[in-house]
């Protein structure tokens, strides 16, 4: 009798290994950035495609396509912007709304004052110019996460018009400190100061890339080795530096695992099926799919 | 750089204006990339070729695809890329193994035992059993496991990258489960100390 049951328990075992084995190779996923590495190398550019097309358009074809342009660099910027961040967070979506509003806010007053000839709707703004210099000086610098979404936006406006309208009237940098745009709000002012900023941004945002690689990987060995509490404090920091960092996907997936890992089987049975909600195929899906599966049967061996 | 000089084979003129208009093949070869990618780190990896090693090699195969994107028939992207893959998999082992004269599993060969019932075999550790079996398994049986079992792959689609009969796959796929569970059996016994 005892070697029957010795029996069925390594059988058991057996297949639970197997069933192990299986499953260690579905969380064994590229490193994140690896398709965009590959397509940097390849000469393709998969996000940055629209706002590139449209500002080659504007340059052929004039100003009548500028609402056109415009609206793909928006939506280009739009999309990147909520490409990184997948997951929908609370924290996230005022920021993502903020860095919206200020794009619209520079590009629906720019309609009209471009269709005009500029020299009657640009007069005024002479004035106006001192004092949008003086505003948005300190807001840049403190939310990267902002200046780097408008930037797409000014982009364009800044290359096309030199060849059709003289910008005899505003010494400054920033021809089309608009005076309907300029006065309304600040943070349409502070997306057009960062015309004079933009050649860092590049450098900044591939920076902070690195560090957020650094922190995710960190997150991830640390869950390998088992630390699961090391790995909620890591994915806790990461979320607080980036809260729509471009691995908020793979964040959420660590801290399913991580959860389960450190038995608070609830908290990640309820991430996880929201996640489920979220991202209901693809690998992650399965890898958080076999998580949960854990989760509910924690003792899979106990059946006789 | 490669890739820029790739490109401009492949496309007449670099000028402004046909960098503005569609190119096909750059359009093809990017949808092949989104799709595939994935697929093809995957089974690079588990054909054996270890990171950090598996980036370069899934480079390698893109890049061979980006050579011969207009050749590839449409539909038939997968068994190019896993025919391309396979080649660049082996090329990658032959050159790892040029490097190192102790193969890697032997490491950990010595500490994998099977845990008990209560605590399940922790992914890193499954995942080095995984590397070994694979590692230990004929090509033509790994390769239709990876495909079945792993990238659950129906099996038409297996004969069809695999150039075999179905019945030729389902055979092979049977070789290669038994020899899964001989090598779980196997570290088991290690774990009893039979």
């Amino acid at each position: 009798m005892a070697d029957l049951d010795h029996e069925a328990l390594l059988r058991v075992q057996r297949e639970q290994a197997i069933r192990d084995v299986i499953e260690s190779s579905r969380d064994d996923v590229p490193p994140p950035h690896g398709k965009e590495r590959l397509f940097a190398k390849l000469a393709l550019e998969p996000a940055s495609s629209a706002s590139h097309r449209s500002a080659l358009w504007r340059l052929r074809e004039g100003a009548s396509v500028y609402l056109v342009g415009l609206a793909l660099v928006v939506g280009g910027s739009i999309a990147l912007l909520s490409s990184r961040a997948e997951e929908p967070r609370l924290g996230a979506s005022p920021a993502n709304a903020e860095a919206f509003a200020a794009a619209e806010a520079t590009a629906i007053p720019e309609a009209p004052a471009s269709a005009e000839t500029p020299s009657s709707a640009e007069t005024p703004s002479s004035a106006e110019a001192p004092t949008g210099a003086g505003v948005p000086a300190p807001a840049t610098p403190t939310d990267p996460d902002v200046s780097r979404s408008v930037m797409a936006a000014p982009e364009p406006r800044s290359m096309g018009r030199s060849p059709s309208e003289p910008s005899v009237i505003v010494p400054t940098e920033r021809p089309h400190s608009n005076p309907v745009a300029a006065p309304s709000t600040p943070s349409s002012t502070a997306g057009l100061a960062t015309d004079a900023a933009r050649p860092n941004a590049p450098a900044e945002s591939a920076s902070t890339l690195g560090r957020e690689v650094a922190r995710v990987t960190a997150a991830r060995s640390a869950l390998s080795t088992g630390d699961a509490a090391r790995t909620l404090e890591l994915l806790d920091t990461y979320e607080s530096e980036f809260p729509r960092g471009t691995f908020s996907v793979e964040v959420s997936v660590l801290r399913v695992e991580a959860l389960a890992r450190a038995g608070r089987m609830e908290e990640a049975r309820r991430l996880g099926e929201r996640f489920l909600r979220e991202h209901p195929t693809g690998l992650f899906a399965r890898r958080v799919a076999s998580t949960l599966g854990a989760v509910n049967n924690p003792e899979p061996a106990s059946v006789p | 750089m490669a890739a820029t000089s790739e490109i401009a084979r492949t496309s007449p003129g670099t000028n402004v204006i046909s960098r503005v208009k569609a190119r096909p093949a750059d359009e093809v070869l990017r949808a092949i990339v989104d799709e595939h990618y994935e697929f093809v780190w995957r089974s690079l990896r588990r054909l054996g070729v270890r990171p950090p090693d598996t980036d370069d090699a899934a480079q390698q195969v893109f890049i061979i695809v980006a050579r011969k994107v207009e050749s590839i028939e449409p539909g038939k992207e997968r068994q190019f890329l896993f025919g391309t893959l396979m080649r660049v998999a082996a090329n990658a082992r032959r050159a790892r193994a040029k490097l190192r004269e102790v193969p890697e599993d032997e490491a950990s060969d010595g500490p994998i035992v099977l845990p008990t019932v209560e605590a399940r075999l922790d992914r890193a550790q499954a995942r080095a059993v995984l590397d070994e079996i694979l590692a230990n398994m004929a090509d033509e049986l790994r390769v239709v496991f990876i495909l079945h079992v792993l990238e659950e792959l129906p099996l038409a689609e297996i004969a069809t990258i695999v150039e075999a009969p179905p019945t030729t796959v389902v055979s092979r796929l049977r070789r290669a489960r038994e020899e899964l569970d001989a090598a779980i059996t196997r570290l088991q016994a290690r774990k009893q100390g039979v």
